[in-house]
């Protein structure tokens, strides 16, 4: 239903209509927000990444095909924003003062996690895994669809989830270290 | 915690501990707007509009009873049945027609399908019948300028059939038109006893910023005739918004003249 929607509105925005851009945005503004968020931990980042994406999916659809399945169109670009920013925002802390870094990864580190406090528990693991977490349990995407996303084979999705979901269990207390 | 509960734990919190997030809805989508639309030349593509001709789906092409299947005899039978229809009808006449609330003498010729059995009288001064292997058409002798929908008329006979599966696959037809979409379905009595299916163009933004349907919007009527003996009638009417009260009216009184004749 929601796809058939999607499609009609991209018709819609392919032939200039802003309005329909808007109803495409308030389709899918809410879990872009909430998986920015998710990756980044960050307000401020979360909302410039789904700025963004956005932006580019306006200024690119054009170039998306319409026989296709746009959700995995639109969160292959989201986290490919995401994952930009993340490398941003890591080149500006590498210039940080080293104490002040020293300070930020022993904080990282050190951390109690609260075992209900699952995006500080997915920010401690690392992006490859973490994004792919967050695109099962947030968003719902089968393997496949996350495979496409990430443009990679199913298999190595499956690997990354179940190692993920493994280093979560333990952060949040589901099971002893191995 | 078993692999379920703790997936399920996973995703309640992320929905919760994300949920914050959603409040910013509206200020992320006015930094897009400014960032988009704060000029109206700024658009995903300045293409050149695309002729809007989408015909009936190859399903409903499949089912058109094509004139070369018809043997010897039956085309020899359909001739004199062709002269016969001939005298029936009076091959010219003159018609007053009401159009922006002007009157207006038009002179109309008969055109008369053997094949399709059935007649028609077009106004011969502005339109002209192109017969096809599929459906006839009545267009304008005078071309459009390219950058105009298409305007025109189209006869289609679709055999062992219902009105209800001919709509059906107009509708299917439609949904899968990248440039129209349903606009309504009704049913109605003039110009011709039928059921109707209407599509207009998409709403677009025009160069001064303003969404929605504009004069050039291309609008299609389907009438579905009755079934009689598993035989059912299409015209499609095809012209744009501006275009109502001049080709979509002539195209009207046009239509009032169509007789299937058996």
């Amino acid at each position: 239903m929601i796809e058939r929607k999607t499609a009609k509105l991209i018709r819609k925005i392919k032939k200039g209509n802003q309005q329909a851009f808007k109803q495409l945005y308030d389709l899918y503004a809410d879990y872009s927000l909430r998986t920015a968020y998710a990756i980044t931990n960050n307000t401020s980042d979360a909302a410039d990444i789904v700025q963004e994406t956005f932006i580019k999916v306006y200024r690119n659809i054009d170039s998306y095909d319409i026989e296709k399945p746009f959700k995995p169109w639109f969160y292959r670009i989201l986290v490919n924003e995401s994952n930009r920013f993340l490398k941003k925002k890591s080149k500006e802390a590498i210039s940080i003062e080293s104490e002040q870094l020293l300070d930020f990864l022993n904080q990282q580190v050190e951390e109690p996690i609260d075992n209900r406090d699952v995006t500080s528990a997915l920010k401690q693991l690392d992006e490859k895994h973490r994004t792919a977490l967050i695109l099962k349990y947030l968003n719902g995407f089968t393997e496949k669809e996350i495979a496409e996303i990430f443009e990679l084979n199913v298999n190595t999705v499956k690997s990354r989830l179940y190692q993920g979901r493994q280093r979560l269990k333990r952060m949040l207390g589901g099971v002893k270290d191995e | 915690m078993n692999d379920h509960q703790f997936e399920k734990n996973v995703k309640k919190q992320l929905l919760d501990q994300t949920d914050e997030m959603t409040h910013l809805k509206e200020d992320v989508w006015n930094n897009i707007s400014s960032e988009l639309f704060s000029s109206s030349t700024n658009r995903p593509n300045n293409r050149t509009r695309k002729g809007f001709v989408i015909g009936l789906t190859a399903a409903v092409v499949a089912a058109i009873l094509f004139i070369g299947l018809l043997s010897e005899d039956q085309i020899e039978k359909g001739q004199a049945m062709f002269q016969s229809l001939r005298e029936l009808f009076i091959e010219e006449k003159k018609e007053e027609i009401e159009l922006e609330g002007q009157k207006e003498d038009s002179n109309v010729r008969l055109e008369a399908n053997e094949e399709l059995r059935y007649v028609i009288y077009i106004d011969e001064d502005r339109y002209q019948m192109k017969e096809g292997e599929e459906s006839d058409r009545i267009e304008t002798i005078e071309p459009l300028p390219e950058e105009l929908p298409d305007v025109y008329m189209e006869i289609t006979r679709i055999e062992n059939t219902t009105t209800e599966e001919v709509i059906s696959q107009i509708k299917e037809a439609i949904a899968k038109d990248e440039e129209m979409e349903l606009h309504r379905e009704e049913s109605v009595t003039t110009p011709i006893k039928a059921k109707v299916v209407q599509s207009i163009g998409l709403e677009y933004t025009d160069e001064n910023g303003v969404t929605g349907l504009h004069w050039d919007t291309p609008t299609h009527r389907y009438y579905i005739t009755e079934a009689d003996n598993g035989q059912v009638f299409v015209i499609k009417q095809a012209y744009f918004l501006e275009a109502e009260e001049g080709h979509g009216a002539r195209f009207h009184y046009m239509l009032e003249s169509f007789e299937v004749v058996k």
